[in-house]
């Protein structure tokens, strides 16, 4: 196992290296000087110069990756030019939100998406085998945009169940311990304000958790559909064993690899997704922050987000691999074909 | 013509017979005759402004309401389908050509060539892909052009490995060493025995490539990053929308139906033919 896990570390060396670059690249990519696209269109040429110094964009691009490469191993992306704030300062204080959210959002679509996908299979072509296929086919296809304005339409301004948008009622404050809001609200022993911010959470945990939902539901069917006409399934049924035992001893378990897989690659899109759903709802998290930046030419904190969700992404894979060879020895056992 | 094409791949015959397949092709062919038949049948210009009638809701004028600048939704429904269908061509041809060239020589070639691409494919698929996206907007700025290429770059690596897979697959049948002894030379055994093997799994990645492309172009001009205002696009029409949550529910409507309907389509289409190139069904 150890051998398997310093396969996969190593493995990650050069996919990090070339993000790095990759990221490192982004200023360099922008037609013209960055500096001046930077600073915008009214900049005099001090405040450009002084930039482009703090930038190290006058020295070699060789040394500048150099920097830019052991500054991010010890955790320093710069500082952002729009806010003078360290960059890692500034993500650090949003993570804690949109993992909140991505985390919500996975366990609606796991929660909900594994027993719609086997309740699909226990009937292949019954009524709800259809409504779990067509559901997720609708699923994947709905625009997140319009499904979080749909549901802020229906329940926030509609109903008002729900707010309208941010994380929690300024009245409602509560000590930072882990940054997870219905957490620490809980560590704080104040019900009203858990209650305050599960209310805030569950609309745009909704809209981010739908294409992941109809992705799992739809893989746990085909892979539990797979698994049911294996010869052990079947003597198990012989056995007179009750349903619920085959489905969830005998069936589920083997048939949960590939539904592992597609939970990590959802997360990546979470990230992704993240960033539509939290400028909908006006959730103060990372990725809200990285389109402000987009839209402020803010590179440096560009470059800083897309480094950090890159190394989750790839964090959250070599996970689910590690998981993988948990669940199966097989793969740990035998060597990489790569 | 059409029998001919049908009989041209097995897969495609099978295809035709999927219900599912069948329902997607009639929202595709639905969203093709949009984008053409937009300028005849259009009621008003998708871009005349109309101050006298803001936020009017549907009526015999405007059958699906008008919006704050008084233009009517249901024309830029309409004008919208052609910029998404050009969105969607434009990135997945840059995907499937740039990706599958990639894919061929890297697979075909092998060795330390094939081992450094795939690594670097590795590296971008290590990034989500409206991410990347958005990075590339932010590089190239904001317009309708740099979201196409961005959503296209992002698919770049799918295609890439695809069609490296299925390169080194058939690379290692018989027949294809035979035809290498036979003196058979690269080119023609790219063009002759792997290309055709290739056509199953990318006419069912790019059908599912187009409702992604889709999707991701609509999501960057909702951001701001794609089509700018006054082009009637349809995930800029719903950034707009926002606004109107309130006064004018019935502009959110029609745009977000209409990119459920496209995408929707791609999809069952994509579905059917995965379906029936399945040797195991």
């Amino acid at each position: 196992m150890v051998g398997y896990l310093g396969r996969r570390i190593a493995l990650l060396v050069p996919t990090l290296l070339g993000v790095s670059v990759l990221a490192f690249s982004l200023i360099h990519l922008v037609p013209g000087d960055p500096a001046a696209v930077m600073l915008g269109e009214r900049a005099n040429a001090r405040a450009i110069a002084e930039l482009r110094h703090e930038l190290g964009l006058d020295r070699p691009l060789p040394v500048q990756y150099w920097i830019f490469l052991t500054s991010a191993l010890h955790g320093d992306l710069g500082r952002s030019i729009k806010t003078r704030e360290k960059v890692s300062v500034e993500m650090a204080q949003r993570f804690p939100a949109t993992f909140e959210l991505a985390l919500a959002a996975m366990m609606i679509a796991v929660g909900l998406g594994v027993p719609f996908g086997v309740l699909a299979a226990r009937r292949r072509g019954g009524w709800m085998d259809a409504m779990v296929m067509t559901g997720s086919l609708v699923g994947v296809s709905l625009p997140i945009f319009w499904l979080g304005l749909l549901l802020l339409l229906w329940f926030s301004v509609g109903v008002s169940w729900f707010p309208l948008a941010g994380r929690a009622d300024p009245a409602m404050a509560v000590p930072a311990v882990t940054g997870l809001l219905t957490v620490d609200t809980l560590l704080a022993g104040r019900p009203d304000a858990f209650v305050d911010a599960l209310k805030h959470l569950v609309l745009p945990a909704l809209a981010l958790g739908t294409i992941p939902l109809s992705v799992i539901s739809r893989i746990t069917r085909s892979s539990v559909l797979e698994v049911l006409r294996l010869d052990f399934v079947r003597t198990a049924w012989a056995k007179g064993l009750a349903e619920r035992v085959v489905l969830a001893k005998h069936v589920l378990k083997n048939a949960f690899i590939p539904v592992l897989t597609v939970i990590g690659l959802q997360f990546g899109y979470l990230l992704g997704g993240a960033i539509i759903t939290e400028t909908i709802f006006a959730w103060p998290g990372l990725g809200r922050w990285l389109l402000l930046s987009v839209q402020a030419r803010d590179f440096r904190a560009v470059q800083g987000g897309v480094m950090l969700v890159a190394l989750v992404f790839v964090i959250v894979n070599l996970v689910v691999d590690l998981l993988y060879a948990v669940i199966d020895p097989r793969i740990r056992l035998t060597p990489d074909e790569s | 013509m059409a029998l001919r094409f049908a009989e041209w791949h097995p897969g495609i015959k099978k295809g035709l017979r999927h219900r599912g397949a069948i329902v997607g092709l009639i929202l595709i062919a639905l969203f093709i005759l949009m984008a053409f038949a937009a300028p005849l049948v259009a009621p008003h210009d998708p871009l005349a402004q109309n101050l006298a009638l803001r936020l009017e809701p549907p009526s015999h004028t405007n059958l699906l309401g008008t919006d704050d600048f008084g233009r009517d939704v249901l024309s830029r429904v309409l004008y919208g389908a052609r910029i998404s269908l050009r969105v969607g061509l434009v990135a997945v041809a840059i995907s499937l050509f740039v990706g599958g060239a990639i894919g061929l020589v890297s697979g075909f070639y092998g060795g330390t060539l094939d081992l450094l691409v795939m690594r670097l494919m590795d590296v971008v698929l290590a990034f989500p892909s409206i991410l990347l996206a958005i990075a590339v907007v932010a590089v190239l700025g904001p317009s309708l052009t740099n979201a196409m290429i961005a959503v296209g770059i992002t698919g770049i690596p799918v295609y890439a490995r695809l069609v490296r897979g299925v390169v080194l697959q058939v690379k290692s049948l018989e027949y294809v060493t035979a035809a290498r002894a036979l003196g058979a030379g690269d080119t023609w055994l790219i063009l002759r025995s792997v290309l055709p093997n290739c056509v199953g799994p990318i006419l069912v990645q790019t059908s599912l490539g187009l409702a992604t492309a889709v999707l991701d172009a609509a999501g960057l001009s909702f951001l701001g990053l794609g089509a700018q205002p006054p082009t009637p696009e349809w995930g800029a029409m719903l950034s707009q929308s926002r606004e109107l949550l309130l006064d004018a529910p019935w502009v959110l409507t029609a745009p977000g139906i209409a990119i459920l309907l496209s995408v929707l389509g791609f999809n069952l289409v994509g579905d059917g033919l995965s379906d029936a190139l399945d040797p195991r069904a």
